[in-house]
């Protein structure tokens, strides 16, 4: 397998994902702009043609897919941790702290934001459709089980409350979210005033 | 100095529209057709505070000034990379030693010097529609459209966040989101204090902000903040409800206040804007 690759290798799974973990280590190490194809596929151990194989935009294309994964893995364990939550409010407020905290203690994330943040926030924006949906799907049940006010919509509320709370856990400007009670207030007081049944 | 000249400067930064140096200038806000309306105010507002330290501090101010726009130009034509300090000074109609002497920092100086400028004009543009609101209610309709339609019309900034988006991006996202809420709250906080108090004003400038910025980095096809009835909607629907909420319980409204100052009157913020932008 490590050997030459079969022709039908775009669809190894298995390669390609070896390839993106190879290429987060490189991103961890040295930076994204620092990370080749060629550090990749050492890292990896493939060739470089393999690399190209799935990656035919390259450099750029890998990066894109690692930060991707990366943002994917990131909701995985946010998904996991919240995913068994009684209430709206519960799942918000557990989600919110728990997200804040990941970001702020991801170390690969911090260190980029500080050295390449131009080149990190241009690729993880790129898909900012998808993520806001994806928070905005996993609500919309827990909305459809409140009681909502008058007038509210689920797809609308869900996908509001999805940006804002994306925007919060990005930056919190006047929250402490590491503090419980802000939290709740920020939930029960502001977010959900307007949505949920007096 | 004309008596002309000697009213504008001893008028407030409010210069009246149709004084002279606004049918002066006509020449260089006619050049963006975008910025009409609240943002076309904002052009001769800030111009207009800037003439007026003019009248009194000599012939550098306006080349500044003027650099700033013809810089903005050609980044709305071919982006920050390929603009050169040639393109700007051509642009401006001065020389190479003129624009260094204004900028001593050159390009990345008078990119910054752009930014502020811009900054400063819409938050001066924001600060008139929503003084002269009739309403809460209204003042943040006013806010957030009247901010959403300027940032969607403005050439250089769409051409960035096409072409050059990193360069736009950072400074909307994680701290320099914070930063933005900071000012932007402290800015825009005392148009709310008519009708709320320092704390909650502060919090709610912050979250209309938040709002125009999400919708701005990740539009939605069925909803367009530039438009007021849509705006009126998301403010119903979301943010007069928790206004509500919290007057009605009468807590405080949330959130740690020392991030924030306390609201300036809007003569004061008006006067740091006219500032932001010499």
């Amino acid at each position: 397998m490590s050997g030459s690759p079969d022709p039908g290798g775009a669809r190894d799974a298995g390669q390609r994902q070896r390839i993106i973990e190879a290429a987060y280590e490189c991103v961890r190490r040295w930076g994204i702009a620092k990370t080749t194809v060629e550090d990749a596929a050492r890292q990896a151990g493939v060739s470089r043609a393999t690399v190209y194989r799935y990656f035919p935009g390259g450099r750029d294309e890998l990066v894109g897919a690692v930060v991707s994964w990366e943002k994917l893995r990131f909701f995985a364990r946010l998904y996991e941790e919240v995913h068994d939550s009684e209430s709206l409010e519960e799942v918000m407020e557990r989600g919110i702290v728990f997200a804040r905290q990941a970001l702020v203690e991801h170390e690969v994330l911090q260190r980029v934001l500080q050295t390449e943040p131009g080149l990190l926030i241009t690729k993880l924006t790129v898909d900012a459709g998808l993520v806001v949906d994806l928070v905005s799907g996993f609500l919309a049940p827990y909305l459809e089980r409140h009681g909502l006010a008058e007038g509210v919509d689920v797809g609308e509320a869900s996908d509001f409350l999805a940006r804002m709370i994306l925007s919060y856990i990005a930056s919190p400007g006047r929250y402490d979210l590491t503090d419980e009670d802000q939290v709740r207030d920020l939930v029960r007081g502001e977010l959900l005033a307007g949505i949920v049944a007096p | 100095m004309s008596t002309a000249n000697a009213s504008s400067s001893a008028s407030s930064s409010l210069v009246p529209i149709g004084s002279r140096a606004d049918r002066e200038r006509s020449g260089l806000s006619g050049r963006r057709p975008s910025r009409r309306g609240a943002s076309g105010t904002s052009v001769w507002l800030a111009r207009g505070a800037i003439d007026a330290r003019d009248g009194r501090a000599g012939v550098q101010l306006p080349w500044r000034v003027r650099l700033v726009d013809a810089m903005l130009d050609c980044v709305a034509r071919q982006g920050l990379a390929k603009t050169t300090l040639d393109d700007v000074a051509r642009q401006a109609g001065c020389s190479r030693a003129t624009l260094y002497r204004v900028f001593p920092g050159g390009k990345d100086a008078l990119f910054a010097a752009a930014v502020d400028t811009e900054v400063a004009r819409l938050f001066s543009s924001l600060a008139v529609a929503m003084g002269q609101a009739a309403d809460l209610a209204d003042a943040l309709v006013v806010g957030i459209s009247g901010a959403a339609e300027c940032i969607e019309g403005h050439q250089a900034l769409s051409y960035l966040l096409q072409h050059e988006p990193e360069l736009v991006l950072e400074r909307i996202s994680f701290a320099g989101m914070d930063q933005i809420l900071d000012g932007a709250s402290s800015l825009l906080s005392p148009f709310l204090a008519r009708w709320l108090d320092p704390g909650e004003a502060s919090r709610i400038a912050e979250w209309a902000t938040r709002i125009v910025v999400s919708y701005l980095v990740c539009p939605r096809e069925d909803l367009h903040l530039s438009d007021p009835r849509d705006a009126r909607r998301i403010v119903n629907t979301f943010v007069l409800p928790a206004v509500a909420a919290c007057m009605a319980g009468g807590r405080q409204p949330g959130g740690v206040d020392g991030l924030q100052v306390l609201p300036e009157s809007p003569a004061v913020v008006e006067n740091q804007l006219s500032r932001a932008t010499t």
